[in-house]
Order: structure tokens, then sequence, then C-alpha cells
């Protein structure tokens, strides 16, 4: 036993002395642990009224069983459906040892409009945790769903949800050469509702969200001879080229303000980091190294960029002033560490590090400077944080095909993605959405 | 109203025209269908009506184009009415219009010139205020310069004022020290003519004195010789006297010593006779303690049997509670354990058995295991969501099991999360 728990324990026994005197005799007990899982609660299916496309509660239920810290009960274990807190018999739901209930309507306004209201119940103490109504479009549905979600991650774990944000990646679709087609596709934070944003035979890379997730950078092989990086309103479609200079375009990386964005240019020979401003197209070398620099991202505060070199002989992870000014390596534990991405809220590195054979997603603490590995599998690349800085997507293969697994920053929880078919690479979460 | 009269004519004319053509046409048409109408009823007789049709047509033509002519006349002169009534309009607005501007002109214009006089009436209060600060800056300066001479000259006056008086004070304090001098000239002659006469006194003072002196001495010697005579005298009365004391002394002193040296051998004796009466008694006293030791030492041996005997029963007595006590003890533990285990069972911890988190939630249970109300009292390394966690195993394990025995019931339970 460490000093702090010790320490633990003896404030508490001193406190529960107090108690215990001022309760004249109480009986003690001790209890030395619990079980595993999540905490039972109940999603129970929504109130209907129109026709209502989509099951809320199944979408939400689904959600929160991704937290690995809640566990939605099964649906044939209810013993009533109510769909407002006034209709809960706390018994039936004591009965099935439910810590919390959600129970909610939908509720269809005109042909397009809707009206979703949920309640978060505290079974145990008999009261409404949260209650929100939503006013979605038809095609909002699912995602007034995962709004309920993160509400009652909130309220619940007491930290901010992340579902209802998006994924982007790069799906490659047939099988020969001559069928093959590149997509960009953007999901729902579950993998849902996959749509194609850009589409073509040539090949995409490095899908980069703009911070305010209205706007993609990518590089796209359309052009013969030449890449290039371009820069794509995600609703209207609508797009600009960034850069196409002789050599490579690639790796872009939005900074946190949305005024720069940093890419990998070889106009001197070798790869080198520049950041190109958004708004004037002006340009200005970051790095000037003859070893190769690329994959740049940022830090949350906009002060530092992160990328992979292998100046020191192997590829490892520096950062550089995004001023400019001298680099500094991060990464010092195996011979390969890869592909940064710092977590939003600055505590973590995270990277592509060799284990013997296997590249694994791994975790560096910027504070501790321990570094722990989270993933399991042989070839797992791309990592990319969720806004709220717990979750982690990242590309990796099953059966010989690339898909997207998800795991937490602790490492606790692993999720496959259930997508579409395709190889799927080269995931990025969106930022919060606005 | 000439055009409601005009129409009022027009339809007269009209309804006559009308009813004209129709008697015309009642006659033509019958005339033209009057086969038919034969064929029809043959029976009824035919009144003829001997026209000539296109002299009738011709004057219907006639009628009908001059009526024509004259709704055209009337409808150009309502056309020309309404132009009329618009021209009338457009010059009423423009009447109206002209009418307005010209008095937003004269407004204007009589704002302007407000706005003139009122400029011309500003700077000319503006000049006159000028001036009006000018006649007093200048006032002021000359009202300065006034009080500026008024005063040089008054501290001219006060200067010649001052000389003056510290002229006449200096002349003053001149004659004073002239007169000092000759008072004090005067002084010190009357002073050395009274020292003359002091010193003459003194002289004549210290002769009578000597003379004086001289007697006093020989009276003195004399006075000296008769006090030794008398002195020796008074001695060798003295010393006789001494010696009559000393003998009757000595004498007194023998008396004394006889008398104590009886009283001497009287108190020894007296002596003897106690120390011989209390050895006595002190042996009787002895005789008596230890008749007394003997008795409390049979009464303590017979005690000490009492109270072994009282300790052996006590010691039964205590085997038989401690054993009961066990056995509640072990009762307390079980139960103790059962109520561990069945909220163990509900505890879900979310943080997964981390270790670093120490919380005490308190409890209150019906006397039949009911779990009436949960708090936490203090949850070290923990959230909102360790504390409803550890709060709701406890709220999930009521019913708790029921105490075994009634004396080990407690309404108040103390649960310490902690895991290890």
């Amino acid at each position: 036993m460490t000093g702090f728990p010790r320490f633990l324990s003896c404030f508490v026994l001193m406190c529960t002395l107090v108690v215990s005197t001022a309760a004249n005799a109480a009986l003690r007990i001790e209890i030395k642990g619990g079980v595993g899982g999540g905490q039972p609660i109940a999603v129970v299916p929504f109130g209907v009224e129109g026709n209502v496309p989509e099951d809320i509660a199944q979408i939400v239920a689904s959600d929160l069983n991704r937290t690995g810290k809640l566990a939605p009960v099964a649906r044939e274990n209810m013993i009533s459906s109510p769909t407002r807190s006034e209709d809960v018999r706390y018994d039936n739901w004591k009965i099935l040892q439910v810590d919390y209930l959600i129970v909610g309507r939908v509720q269809q306004v005109t042909a397009l409009d809707y009206q979703v209201t949920f309640e978060l119940i505290d079974v145990f103490r008999q009261r409404v945790l949260t209650s929100v109504q939503y006013n979605p479009r038809q095609n909002q549905l699912r995602r007034a769903a995962h709004k309920i979600s993160d509400a009652v991650v909130e309220a619940l774990l007491g930290t901010t949800g992340a579902f209802d944000t998006n994924l982007v990646y790069v799906s490659v679709q047939g099988d020969t050469l001559d069928a093959r087609r590149f997509e960009l596709q953007v999901s729902d934070s579950d993998g849902a509702n996959p749509t194609t944003i850009v589409s073509q035979s040539k090949p995409l890379m490095s899908p980069s969200w703009s911070p305010d997730g209205g706007k993609l950078a990518y590089v796209s092989f359309e052009n013969p001879r030449r890449s290039a990086i371009f820069v794509q309103d995600r609703y209207t479609g609508q797009r600009e080229q960034l850069a196409s200079f002789e050599g490579i375009n690639g790796a872009p990386a939005w900074s946190p303000d949305g005024e720069k964005i940093a890419v990998t240019l070889s106009l001197r020979g070798t790869p080198d980091l520049y950041l190109i401003d958004v708004g004037s197209g002006n340009r200005f070398q970051l790095t000037n190294n003859p070893a190769i620099e690329t994959e740049p991202t940022w830090s949350p505060d906009g002060k530092f960029v992160y990328f992979t070199s292998d100046r020191a002989g192997g590829p490892q992870i520096y950062r550089i002033p995004a001023d400019g000014g001298p680099s500094e390596r991060m990464t010092f534990e195996g011979k390969y560490n890869a592909s940064p991405a710092v977590s939003p809220d600055g505590k973590l590195l995270a990277m592509v590090h060799q284990l013997g054979k296997d590249f694994r997603i791994a975790v560096l603490d910027l504070e501790s400077n321990l570094l722990d590995i989270l993933t399991r599998g042989k070839l797992d690349e791309s990592p990319s944080f969720s806004p709220n800085s717990e979750m982690i997507i990242y590309a990796t293969e099953e059966s010989g095909r690339g898909v997207l697994g998800a795991v937490s920053a602790d490492g606790a929880i692993k999720l496959n993605m259930p997508l579409t078919e395709g190889d799927v690479r080269e995931p990025a979460w969106s930022p919060t959405l606005p | 109203m000439g055009s409601s009269r005009s129409h009022a004519v027009a339809w007269l004319l009209s309804l006559v025209g009308h009813t004209l053509i129709a008697v015309l046409l009642v006659a033509e048409i019958g005339f033209e269908r009057a086969p038919t109408v034969v064929e029809q009823d043959v029976s009824s007789p035919i009144q003829a009506v001997v026209v000539n049709a296109e002299e009738v047509r011709e004057q219907i033509q006639a009628m009908e184009d001059e009526e024509q002519a004259r709704l055209d006349a009337i409808e150009a002169a309502r056309q020309a009415e309404i132009d009329e009534a618009k021209r009338i309009e457009a010059e009423r607005l423009e009447a109206i219009r002209l009418e307005e501007e010209r008095i937003e002109a004269e407004r204007l214009e009589a704002e302007r010139l407000e706005a003139e006089r009122l400029e011309a009436e500003r700077l000319e209060a503006e000049r006159l205020e000028a001036e009006r600060l000018e006649a007093e800056r200048l006032e002021a300066e000359r009202l300065e310069a006034e009080r500026l001479e008024a005063e040089r000259l008054e501290a001219e006056r006060l200067e010649a004022e001052r000389l003056e008086a510290e002229r006449l004070e200096a002349e003053r304090l001149e004659a004073e020290r002239l007169e000092a001098e000759r008072l004090e000239a005067e002084r010190l002659e009357a002073e050395r003519l009274e020292a003359e006469r002091l010193e003459a006194e003194r002289l004549e003072a210290e002769r009578l004195e000597a003379e004086r002196l001289e007697a006093e001495r020989l009276e003195a010697e004399r006075l000296e010789a008769e006090r030794l005579e008398a002195e020796r005298l008074e001695a060798e009365r003295l010393e006789a006297e001494r010696l009559e004391a000393e003998r009757l002394e000595a004498e007194r002193l023998e008396a004394e010593r006889l008398e104590a040296e009886r009283l001497e051998a009287e108190r020894l004796e007296a002596e003897r006779l106690e120390a011989e009466r209390l050895e006595a008694e002190r042996l009787e006293a002895e005789r008596q303690e230890a008749l007394r030791l003997e008795a409390e030492r049979q009464e303590a041996l017979r005690q000490e049997a009492l109270r072994l005997e009282a300790e052996r029963a006590a010691r039964a007595a205590e085997d038989e509670r401690r054993r009961e006590a066990a056995e509640l003890d072990r009762m307390l533990n079980r139960w103790n354990r059962s109520i561990a285990q069945r909220v163990e069972s509900r505890w879900i911890d979310p943080t997964g058995g981390s270790g670093e988190v120490s919380c005490s939630v308190k409890a209150r249970q019906s006397l039949v295991g009911d779990i009436l109300f949960v708090t936490t009292v203090v949850c070290v390394g923990g959230n909102a969501q360790l504390e409803r966690s550890v709060e709701n195993a406890v709220l999930k394990a009521s019913p708790l099991p029921q105490a075994p025995d009634p004396r080990l019931f407690d309404p108040v339970l103390i649960f310490t999360f902690n895991p290890s």
C-alpha cells in the first residue's frame, strides 16, 4: 500500500470516529471491494407520435454502452415503458437494480420537424436529474439522440460527452486496381450516417478538421504529376487548392485558431514543415533539416507544432515553437514513434509506437513522461483524440481489411467501430460541433 | 350634378327607344315567323299590321346611331369631366405642394432669419460681454493701482512715525541716564560718610569687649578650683558605700545555694517513683495488644476464606458471561459480514478498484433491515459519481439481513468503502 491511500484511510477513519461519537453507537461495516462493469441504466423506448424513423432510445443506449462506465439494461427485461417521470413506478426499477432511468418522447410536429424530450431519473432518490427538449429536423434525429447521450454522460460521469461529433476517414472501395475508388467520408461519432464528400479514382489522404468543424483539409492526387492540398467546406462542397508545389504536398494540420495550416513540403529537396496562412496563402518555413520532417500537429494552445522526424536515425516525435526556434525531442522509448496527436486538454501525446514487430497506439503523459501502450493490434495507426480527450480513434486491421478502432485514453475501454464496407484509413475525430 | 341629369334623360330616351324597338321587332318577327305560327295554331285569328320593314329598320338604325352618338357624347363628356377632375386634383395637389414649399421656404427663411438674428444677438451679447469684461478688467486695474498707492503712502507715514518715536525714545533714555549718574554720585558720597562713622563706632565697641572678656576669664578660674575640691570629697564617700554592699551580697548567695541542693534531691526521688509506675502500665498494655492481634488474625483468616469462595463464584459467572459475549460477538461478525457481502455484491466501483478511494457512508435501518436513509459522510479521492455509487450500493442492498439477536440491532450503520 502506498503512503497516499494509507493517509486517506486514516483520514476517513478519523472522520468516521467523529461521526460515531456523535451517533452514540453505530454498526461499522467495511466494504472491501465492489463488482466491475458499468452503472446499470435503463433507456426506456421513447414514446412516439407521428412518423419517427429513428429509435432514439436505441441510439442513446448504444452510445452509453460505449462509455464502459454505464451499462444499459436489455429492453426485454423492462417491466414497464413509461415515457415521462410522472408515470414511473419506481419499485419496478428497483427490482431490476437499475440506478438510473431515461424516459422520453418524440413527436412529429410537421412533416420534417420533431420535438424530442427526455428526462434522466435517479431511481433510488426518485428524482429527475436532467430534463431537456430538442427540436430537430428529421435528418437531425440521430444528432438529438447523441446530444441526449452527451447530456447524460455529463450528468452521471461528470465529464463532457463527445457523442454529438463526427469522424472523417478515407475509405477505399473496390477490389481491383481499375475499380478502386477513394472516398472521403464523414460519419457520426458512432460510425452511423456515413456521407461521402469526395469520391475519385486517385488516392486521397490525411483529412484534417478546421477547429470549427466546418471545413476539411486533405491531400489529393487527382492532378497529374503533382499532389495537392485542398480545403473544402464540408456542407457546401466548395473547395480551394491550398498548395500544389513540386514534390511532396502532405499532412495538413489546422492551427487551433484556424488561421494557419501546417503542411509538409519538399521545396528544398527533403520534406520540411511549413505554415501556410489560410487567408493570404503566405507560407513560412518552420523546420530546415536534411532529415525527413513530417506529420505536423498542433498543441491545443497553438504554441507548439509536434512532428515526426528521422533526424536521429529512426522516426521520433519532436516539437518546435510555432513561431520558429530550436526543436525538442519528445519520445525516447523505443526506436519507432510517429503520427503524433496531442489531446485537446494538452495532457497526453498519442502516437504509433513500435513494440517488437507490431505497431500500436501509445500515449505519453506529458507531465510524468510515462508511456502507456493502449492497443494490441499488429498495425494500428493514425490516432486522433475525441474533443473531450477521453477516447482515441485509430485505424487498425481486421482480417486483412482496414477498420476503425476506438480506445479510451486510459486503455480501459476498447471498441471496434461498426462501419461500412471498404478499406478504412486515417480517421480524424471532429472538434465539438456548434 | 349635370352629369346625373343627363344620365336620367339618356335613360328615358333609351327606354322609349327600346320599347319602340320591341314593338317593331314583335311585329317583324310575327311577320317573318307567320308561316310557322300559322302551322302551329291555325285556328286563332291573325291581326296583321302592315309596315314597311326596310323603313322601320332604317328608322331603328337611325335611332340607334343617334343613340350611339349621344352615348359617345355622354362618354366623352364623362371622360372630359374625369380628366377635368384629375386636372383639378393635380392642380390642387400642385397648389398644396407649392403652398407647402412656400411654407417650408418661409419656415426655412424664418429659421434662417431667426438663426441670423440669434447669431447677431449672440455676437452682440458676446461683444457687450467682452466690453463689460474689458471695463471690469480696467476698473479692477485702476482700483488695484489706487490700492497699491494708498498702501505705499500709508507705509511711508508709518515709517516716519516710527522714526520720530525712535528719536523721542533716544532722547528720553539719554536724560534718564544723566539723571541716574547724578543720583549714583550722590549715593556714593553718602555711603562713604556713613562708612567712616561706622568704623569709629566699631573700634570703640572692640575696646569695651576686650575689657569684658578679661573680667569673665578671672571669674571662671575661681569657679573651677571650687568644683575640683567638691568632686574629691564625693569620690571618697562612694568607695565606702561600695565595699559594704559587696559583703551583703556574698552572704545572700550562700543561703540560696543550700536551698537549691535540697530541692534537687526531692525532685529526683519523685521521678524515680513515676518511672516505676509507667513501666508497670506498659507491661499491661503489651499483654492486651497481643490478645487483640490474635483475635484480628483469626477474623482475617475467616474473611479470606469467604473472599476466596466469592471469587470462585464470580469467576464462574464471568466465564459464563464471556461465553455468552463471545457467542454474541460471533453472531455480530457473521451478521456484519453478511451485510457487507450484500452491499459488496451491489457496489459497482466506478474507479474499477483502483484503490485510491476511501468513502464513509452513514445509513439508518428499520428493525426489519429496510434502509430508511443514506448519506455520504466523507469521500476522499472520488467525485459525485463515486458518492452516488456507494450510496446506491447501500440502497440496493435493502432490506439488509435481520439482526440474529435483538441485542445486536443498531439502527445506525456506518459503511466504510475501502477497496484494497
